[in-house]
């Protein structure tokens, strides 16, 4: 089985997160980049605004489905689904038989944009569905975003932050801590050049600060799971068999297929359901807004 | 939430299984009964039992006949079906499947009645353990909550009196960091790490792939009727054996590598990308079990 090597295992293990440099060629950035150029009138707008250090003076933006462009704009962005140099990664932090959960989308947030607030599972909880494991010399991970850089992010720039080792952390990160307000020495921006590939999981503590270059930020970033695991079920349409539109919601809701946000929740009386975005409520920061200044 | 007790969570958690007494009503485990009677000569084989080739587990789990199951009760007729799909989500049951996943969990596939009549081989012992960390068969603890991959409810629909055979486990193996020796695998040795969980008709044995668990051959006069329920946390399927799914048109356009890793959630007979980077295999199961009884011993 293809795999990554010893350097990366290790670096990957101590910090829930490895740099690979030169991951696409110059010529696969180019198609990318000249396809996000055809389609960048198509943009929209996240209009959450952190404060603290992730401040910004405009939104961020992105632009999904790439993988449904036009040819052959969507071409080069279909070729990262299974690309040859992504197999070794997959194959040692997930096991063989991984699957796309997310398809390939693109930040595309000019100069101004505020940051993401720094959110992760860490260790604190175990959720199966955001996990980091090792166990007799096997690593293996719940949801991995893979995140490939179209233009360089030079050291300040800002964009993809990671808290390195906090995979592995047990107790709650402070709000001032996620907001990059307080101890910003434990927050590492990771500089890379156009064609450099960054690998974290959903159990790191990861964000983006706010960006500073000239020029837009250009990051593609996708993510995979573990065979078993269906997370946000971008993919495919499910249908269940006609017989079960004769069950109670209760029933019903117990056979709803593999998805984690806005599911159907058993309440306590057993008979009625809650459907919150997600439970437990993720760990995450407030925003400008949700703080009320 | 609905939670398991404090003396349930503590067994639980020390044996990775547990017998909860009571759970059905006798009407309940009547009504189950009468819909099995209707429906004898409908159930088939289980491949997972000895075949009719000749080739069974052999040792402790020796027997003379295959188990036989059924598994389409939710869509019998009525009244039939209905005690089976009320065990869907059954209040009783409620609170376990809370602890052990969290809310939002699902059944994994539909539900199975397993038959065996004196003299039924048993089925080797098996289950994932601890020796690599596999999250569709797992069992977790962190700060106070439990964690599990793939749980099965056995409720039982006939007496299991000591000695009859039928569920067995290996309590605590759901911790093991050692692969379990295929002697112990095969109840030829340290028998006395293996427990046959007996029990009345109405009770429910709650364990964990993750544990070391199998069938005893059944040497009692009366049938075994054992129903097995398969839940799964919210964001699993292991089976992938109910949900139909239909994929947009323009995945028709991928390569047959890129078809494979857009595939819904599932476990056996996956297609695996080889280190060619194009090449396509479908192993029943990858890794291996790391605890499986070898099934290679011709029927004595």
């Amino acid at each position: 089985m293809l795999e990554m090597n010893e350097r990366e295992k290790f670096l990957f293990d101590l910090r829930g997160y490895l740099h690979v440099p030169d991951f696409l060629t110059q010529d696969e950035v180019d198609k990318m980049n000249k396809a996000v150029d055809a389609h960048e009138g198509q943009a929209t707008d996240d209009d959450k605004m952190y404060g603290g250090g992730m401040l910004g003076t405009k939104n961020r933006r992105g632009l999904g489905g790439c993988v449904t462009w036009e040819k052959p704009h969507c071409q080069p962005f279909r070729d990262l689904i299974a690309h040859s140099k992504l197999i070794p990664y997959l194959n040692t932090i997930l096991g063989r038989g991984w699957r796309l959960e997310s398809p390939p989308g693109v930040t595309t947030s000019p100069n101004g944009a505020g940051g993401h607030g720094l959110h992760g599972t860490t260790s604190r909880l175990f959720n199966g569905h955001e996990c980091y494991v090792h166990t007799n010399g096997q690593i293996r991970a719940g949801l991995t975003i893979l995140q490939v850089q179209l233009h360089d992010i030079n050291p300040g720039d800002g964009g993809i932050a990671v808290i390195p080792g906090s995979h592995k952390a047990n107790y709650k990160c402070p709000e001032e801590i996620l907001l990059y307000e307080e101890d910003r020495e434990v927050v590492y921006n990771v500089a890379s050049k156009a064609g450099d590939l960054v690998i974290f999981m959903e159990a790191t503590l990861h964000g983006a600060l706010p960006w500073k270059a000239e020029y837009d930020r250009r990051s593609v970033l996708w993510s995979y799971a573990p065979k078993y695991m269906c997370y946000h079920n971008h993919l495919f349409e499910t249908k269940l068999p006609d017989w079960t539109n004769e069950l109670t919601d209760v029933q019903r809701s117990a056979m709803e297929p593999a998805y984690v946000y806005n599911r159907p929740l058993i309440a306590d009386d057993a008979e009625s359901v809650d459907q919150p975005v997600n439970e437990p409520l993720p760990y995450i920061p407030r925003s400008v807004k949700e703080r009320g200044h | 939430m609905l939670e398991m007790s404090t003396r349930e969570k503590f067994l639980f958690d020390l044996q990775g299984f547990l017998h909860v007494e009571g759970v059905l009503s006798p009407a309940e485990v009547k009504a189950m009964n009468d819909a099995i009677d209707a429906h004898i000569g409908d159930e088939y084989a289980d491949d997972f039992f000895p075949r009719e080739d000749g080739v069974g587990y052999g040792g402790g789990m020796d027997g003379q006949y295959n188990a036989r199951t059924f598994g389409d009760m939710l869509t019998w007729e009525k009244p039939h079906c209905l005690p089976f799909r009320e065990l869907i989500a059954h209040p009783q049951v409620i609170p376990y499947l809370n602890t052990l996943f969290g809310r939002g969990w699902r059944m994994d596939e539909l539900p199975h009645v397993r038959i065996a009549r004196k003299g039924t081989s048993g089925h080797g012992l098996h289950g994932a353990t601890n020796v690599a960390y596999d999250g569709a068969q797992m069992y977790r603890y962190n700060n106070g909550e439990i964690r599990c991959g793939m749980a099965v409810f056995q409720f039982q629909l006939s007496d299991i009196n000591p000695g009859d055979g039928g569920i067995t486990v290996i309590p605590g193996s759901h911790k093991s960091n050692y692969h379990c020796p295929n002697d112990i695998l095969l109840h030829n040795t340290d028998q006395q790490a293996v427990r046959n969980v007996s029990g009345k008709a109405g009770d429910l044995v709650i364990f964990l792939e993750a544990t070391i668990h199998g069938a005893l051959p059944w040497t009692a006069d009366h049938h075994r009727r054992s129903l097995l329920y398969r839940y799964v946390p919210k964001y699993v399927d292991f089976h992938a054996e109910y949900v139909e799914t239909k994929f947009p048109d323009w995945v028709d356009e991928l390569t047959e590598v890129q078809k494979a890793v857009v595939q819904p959630p599932y476990v056996y007979q996956r297609p695996l990308i080889e280190d060619d980077s194009e090449t396509l295999v479908f192993p029943q199961e990858e890794p291996q079990p790391q605890n499986r009884a070898t099934k290679k011993v011709p029927r004595s």
